[in-house]
């Protein structure tokens, strides 16, 4: 569980915070996705909790150790428990595929004997298995971001953080990867904390949204309970989107709310 | 009469163009073994690096400014004291090697640091989420993904380094700029002179183009 405790971040200089008294619950296993527009504090908020920013004030608890009185040690051991995924991938090109993964495993301590076994598992999940000898440069966007889902996962974590995971990527592929995270939490319980721009992600796999809007948290809650709360600006929001899904629509607005309550 | 004269010159060339390699190639890996950790620690220590240090990021802005703003020549006679400290005399190619080194490390630092600046800041980050620490930032994420641009650098800086050793010659260093001075400058020895001109672009041409292969086929990023 991720627990946000009143998380504030200010910027030397900068005239408003880039979040304020942030405070969010999120529960083992579940999938919430943070919404906002560009700038809103998405970013900030998502690397608070790996401490990649340290928040101003405010408290990050994952499993009830706060992570803003961890050491650097302890902090780097906590890291290999919370996988990242980014929008530009962020593969080192100077490894192939496999040794990037192989390098994730090193940094997680995995012994050298048990690589090649763990490098085969983890391409397997993400379906990648024929390019395990290839150069990132070689790969397609889905198939890095694939790459990517492996890397994370290599340390067995039990988060895993998506920055804009997405939004380099054209629909179809889009599909193909929020499809995959839907798996690794159903199959691994691992609890997923995506920000993204687009409400299409969030009615595809989010259990929970947070609405953020100049650092501060606007509203946030299952989704079954934004859709049955008609004043709900983030309920317009995802009724507004472009693609409205029927189906979607029908589930939430016609009674099947409690069914729908991961 | 005319052959042993051929082969007295013959022997003459030779042997600069050894002691042009010697001193080149020695100078190269000091150069490399200075320059390299020196282009680190400006780039880690910088304000927004990774361990930002006022301190050491002062001192060695300073070191590489000064020698970068000294121009060679210089650096050459003002060094002679330092040398003879260090080998025990000034002359001869063994004696010129520090010289060039302390001339070109400043020169390489600087390369390197603009080399590690080029990573792409998402790939550190990625591996600072992943825990890694600064061992493995460095060592596996820093220097091999800037390895292309590091490769490129040192290519840049040995022919530099060629063109200093050439330029030991003021000091009687050895080699073919030695060479060049005692027979085309004072001797007007025109035919040395020529060899020697097309030995020095030889041996650049080998260089660049060495390493610029090695570049390509070790480059993974395209």
């Amino acid at each position: 569980m991720i627990i946000l405790d009143a998380l504030s971040k200010y910027y030397p200089g900068a005239s408003a915070p880039a979040l304020h008294e942030i405070n969010l619950t999120i529960p083992q296993g579940q999938i919430l996705g943070i919404v906002g527009r560009s700038g809103a504090g998405k970013s900030t908020l998502l690397r608070s909790i790996n401490m990649l920013e340290r928040p101003s004030a405010g408290r990050v608890l994952i499993d009830d150790k706060d992570l803003t009185l961890l050491s650097p040690r302890q902090l780097r051991q906590q890291r290999q428990q919370m996988g990242m995924i980014f929008q530009h991938f962020n593969l080192l090109h100077a490894r192939n595929v496999s040794d990037n993964i192989r390098l994730a495993l090193t940094i997680a301590g995995v012994p050298k004997k048990d690589h090649p076994a763990r490098i085969e598992m983890l391409l397997r999940r993400v379906r990648l298995l024929d390019k395990a000898h290839s150069w990132p440069s070689q790969l397609s966007g889905g198939q890095k971001q694939r790459v990517a889902i492996a890397r994370a996962l290599a340390a067995e974590p039990r988060y895993l953080l998506c920055d804009e995971a997405t939004s380099a990527l054209d629909p179809e592929t889009t599909a193909s990867i929020l499809n995959l995270l839907l798996e690794l939490q159903q199959e691994l319980g691992i609890t997923v904390v995506l920000i993204t721009h687009d409400m299409a992600v969030v009615k595809r796999i989010c259990h929970s949204v947070a609405l953020l809007e100049h650092g501060r948290c606007l509203e946030s809650g299952p989704l079954a309970q934004i859709m049955a709360s008609p004043a709900s600006s983030l309920r317009q929001m995802l009724i507004d989107d472009g693609e409205v899904e029927r189906a979607f629509l029908r589930k939430y607005l016609t009674g099947g709310i409690k069914k729908c309550v991961a | 009469m005319r052959g042993v004269i051929l082969n007295n010159v013959q022997a003459l060339l030779m042997n600069a163009t050894l002691e042009t390699i010697y001193m080149v190639s020695l100078a190269a890996i000091f150069t490399l073994m200075i320059g390299l950790p020196v282009g680190v620690l400006l780039f880690l220590c910088r304000k927004d690096g990774l361990f930002p240090n006022k301190g050491i990021a002062l001192l060695l802005n300073l070191l590489v400014n000064i020698g970068r703003a000294l121009p060679f020549v210089v650096l050459l006679i003002a060094l002679i004291p330092f040398t003879r400290w260090i080998v025990g005399t000034t002359l001869g190619s063994t004696a010129a090697i520090v010289p060039i080194t302390l001339g070109a490390f400043p020169f390489f630092a600087r390369i390197v640091e603009s080399a590690l600046d080029e990573v792409e800041r998402g790939r550190i980050e990625a591996v600072v989420a992943m825990g890694g620490n600064s061992w493995h930032l460095i060592c596996r994420v820093l220097l091999p993904e800037a390895f292309p641009a590091l490769l490129t650098g040192l290519t840049l800086t040995i022919v530099m380094l060629i063109g200093f050793s050439a330029m030991a010659g003021v000091i009687g260093g050895g080699g073919l700029g030695d060479l060049a001075i005692r027979y085309g400058y004072q001797r007007f020895d025109n035919q040395i002179m020529a060899v020697t001109i097309v030995i020095l672009l030889l041996l650049v041409f080998v260089v660049q183009k060495s390493g610029e292969r090695l570049v390509r086929r070790l480059d993974h990023r395209r």
